[in-house]
């Protein structure tokens, strides 16, 4: 009967990870680049240097609107943060239809003057990217993702209830021992990080709680809205008057939030009809001065920059919520810490993608004909290739784009996330028309190979040359480009030893039995 | 810098409590331990861990104290798990 | 329901994928709604925070439901838990929106 037990959790931990292991691997490597969103960003505009001051960029942000989209229904500011030097601004038309998002949004410098030359939306493209997915609409993705985060949470509880196993081989990782090696890959990265696990998978559930489970608000609350007035203060819908009145300047109002708030920073400002007598300014916190990811907001009367008052959520949930979000996106985190998140979230990636090559490992030791496998199991095969050196290619090309399109070219920032796909999509392509075992090794090499000309691009086109940069003290630079160069030895070696592995395979195709019982018990 | 000393800390005791099974014993020390002193070598190992929290609290407050410490627990074993293998890496058969 | 050899029939793992994925969304989500019900009519926690609460409880609750519906030994035994506590749960519910109006 306990034996029952574990079988069919095996089964289901089995099947699932294999069904959403894809998905979830990419959403693990781009989640894990997003912890340095930031830096990356920062590496792929090399023109814009220094930082910028909240206030100051408040009002660049407030003059490029000005001159943009005097009348529009609402402005949105996303001001830099300490790690950043760049200001996001969106804004509603005044028109019925919402337009395209592309002709709506613009990246700032500090002066507010939009950044045209080397177009690009960074990492926060990554960032977005592991939850909303691309090429398909949103709210599908983010559905998508949340079933793969829940099966995830279970697939870990299922994992830490059915092997307890892997408590006792907690320190073991042995090398070159074939499906033996995969499975301790796979439980020590799994063992290691699950304080990580458990923590990112459930706070990545919360970050969209509202739309995975809306009915504990739906019990209370017979609208949305009253919930979020509740939560968030009152909503920035308000009726325009008509009346034409000058927005008030931003910077003073910047420094009048931030100092209510023990001097943190201002993160972010929405403000509802610009330039007309009803205009609504609300400024909220930034993230990374607290835990909590939602912090408190102040309001102030557009026209004449009267404070109306400050909101924050009070209640334990609300605080817990907060925080949980905040834990799972670790902008409170300084750089050792955000270290350890990086390192944390890589381990995840690895156990899921060990987790994805041990069901072909194991499978291929139980086949009747290992030459010719049945059509399953070449599928898995194949999909796994693209999925994991497939994705790595795909970023690596995405980071050469930034150094190698044509500054000036139309649209430069889609065409950037375009050629992520497209080296994704050749490498898929790739791993079909090739053998498997060859397949893996080429695809693997290419990937060390496109990590590798990153630094070597980024030195050709630009004056911040890993050299340069290290001289210069510019440690943003170094450090990106020599992630870069050890990413590249990572895969170029996985690369040579699956070489090896497939010579060593055809000198002695000998049943390796003896393993496959000792890990059966 | 401010995690060197937890994460000292925190590898000798998954040092210790790798020290503190069986099966890892004669890797590391050469010889299997007593009975008394495996368990022992255990309990050290416990409270080498809760040392680091404890610094980790100090450093930095409980809150940030405790995320820190997770963090530097994974590191803390990965890097254990890493020398420990590499140590014991033998030929293969 | 376990077949000979401690395989497990095909039968079996259908009913036990339709417990633990949509049957469970569904015990869930009527959990969910009593427990911020009950955290706001029952206990006097503001409304915001009861629904908050519950939607946190929610997620751990459908990962435990999940690995019940694999784990439990009997499958039978399994739905007859899932409809009483289902049943229950919406007659609660029910009766606590008849009671006292959504904001």
């Amino acid at each position: 009967m306990k034996d029952s037990l574990r079988q069919s959790m095996a089964l289901f931990h089995t099947w699932s990870g294999l069904l959403l292991g894809w998905l979830l691997f990419a959403m693990f490597a781009t989640g894990t680049a997003a912890y340095f969103q930031d830096e990356i960003t920062r590496w792929m505009q090399p023109e814009v240097t220094g930082d910028a001051d909240p206030a100051t960029a408040a009002q660049g942000a407030m003059r490029y609107l000005n001159s943009v989209a005097p009348d529009a229904k609402s402005w949105y500011i996303s001001l830099p943060n300490s790690r950043s030097a760049t200001t996001q601004v969106y804004w509603q038309p005044s028109g019925e239809r919402p337009a395209k998002r592309v002709e709506t949004s613009a990246l700032l410098d500090r002066g507010g003057h939009a950044i045209t030359s080397r177009e690009t939306r960074g990492g926060f493209f990554l960032y977005r990217f592991h939850f909303d997915l691309h090429y398909m609409p949103v709210l599908w993705a983010r559905y998508l993702v949340g079933v793969a985060a829940m099966f995830m949470l279970v697939a870990i509880l299922s994992g830490v209830i059915t092997h307890k196993k892997i408590f006792a081989d907690f320190f073991m990782l042995r090398f070159g021992k074939g499906q033996r090696s995969w499975l301790d890959a796979h439980n020590v990265t799994a063992v290691l990080a699950l304080p990580f696990h458990l923590m990112i998978t459930f706070t990545g559930l919360v970050t969209l709680a509202s739309m995975y489970m809306p009915w504990g608000i739906a019990a209370n609350y017979a609208e949305q809205t009253a919930f979020s007035e509740a939560v968030f203060g009152r909503s920035a819908e308000t009726v325009p008057s008509g009346r034409h009145a000058p927005l008030a300047d931003l910077g003073p109002l910047v420094r009048n939030a931030s100092a209510r708030w023990n001097d943190e920073r201002v993160g972010y400002i929405s403000i509802a009809n610009p330039n007309d007598a009803a205009a609504l300014i609300e400024m909220s916190r930034a993230p990374e001065a607290a835990f909590g990811a939602r912090g408190q907001t102040a309001t102030f009367e557009g026209a004449t920059g009267r404070a109306i008052g400050t909101h924050q959520a009070t209640g334990s949930a609300l605080a817990t919520e907060s925080v949980m979000i905040g834990l799972h996106t670790g902008r409170f985190a300084e750089w050792g810490l955000r270290w350890l998140y990086f390192l944390s979230g890589l381990g995840g990636t690895v156990m899921v993608g060990s987790g994805l090559v041990l069901w072909t490992v194991k499978r291929r030791a139980r086949l009747s004909d290992p030459s010719c496998p049945h059509l399953g199991f070449r599928i898995v095969e194949r999909l796994n290739i693209a999925a994991i050196a497939g994705l790595a290619t795909g970023i690596a090309v995405y980071f050469l784009a930034n150094r190698l399109l044509p500054l000036e070219m139309v649209d430069r920032a889609e065409r950037e996330i375009d050629s992520l796909f497209l080296a994704w999509l050749g490498i898929g392509l790739w791993g079909i028309l090739r053998p498997a075992g060859r397949a893996w090794t080429e695809a693997l090499a290419i990937a060390g190979a496109c990590f590798a000309a990153i630094p070597l691009a980024n030195a050709m086109t630009t004056s911040r040359g890993l050299l340069p940069s290290l001289l210069a003290g510019d440690w943003t630079f170094v450090a990106f480009d020599l992630v870069m160069l050890v990413l590249a030895a990572g895969f170029l070696l996985a690369a040579v030893r699956s070489a090896q592995l497939r010579t060593k395979a055809k000198a002695g195709a000998k049943p390796r039995g003896a393993n496959r019982r000792a890990t059966s018990a | 810098m401010m995690h060197i000393l937890p994460a000292t800390v925190i590898v000798a005791g998954f040092l210790a409590l790798a020290a503190s099974m069986k099966r890892h014993q004669r890797d590391l020390l050469g010889r299997l331990l007593t009975h008394v002193q495996t368990r022992s070598t255990r309990m050290a190992g416990w409270f080498l861990l809760g040392i680091g929290w404890a610094v980790n609290a100090a450093l930095l407050g409980p809150a940030m104290g405790t995320i820190v410490w997770c963090g530097e627990l994974s590191l803390g074993a990965a890097l254990t798990v890493t020398t420990l293998n590499w140590r014991t890496r033998r030929p293969s058969r | 329901m376990t077949a000979r050899n401690g395989t497990i029939g095909r039968g079996e793992i259908v009913a036990r994928l339709i417990a633990a994925i949509p049957a469970n969304y569904l015990l869930t989500s009527a959990a969910t709604a009593c427990i911020a019900r009950l955290l706001w009519r029952g206990m006097g926690v503001d409304p915001a925070n009861a629904s908050v609460a519950a939607t946190l409880i929610s997620f751990a609750l459908f990962a435990i439901l999940a690995l019940v519906a694999f784990g439990a030994r009997s499958v039978v035994r399994l739905w007859l838990w899932l409809a009483g506590s289902g049943l229950t749960l919406g007659i609660t519910l029910w009766f606590s929106l008849s009671a006292g109006a959504r904001i």
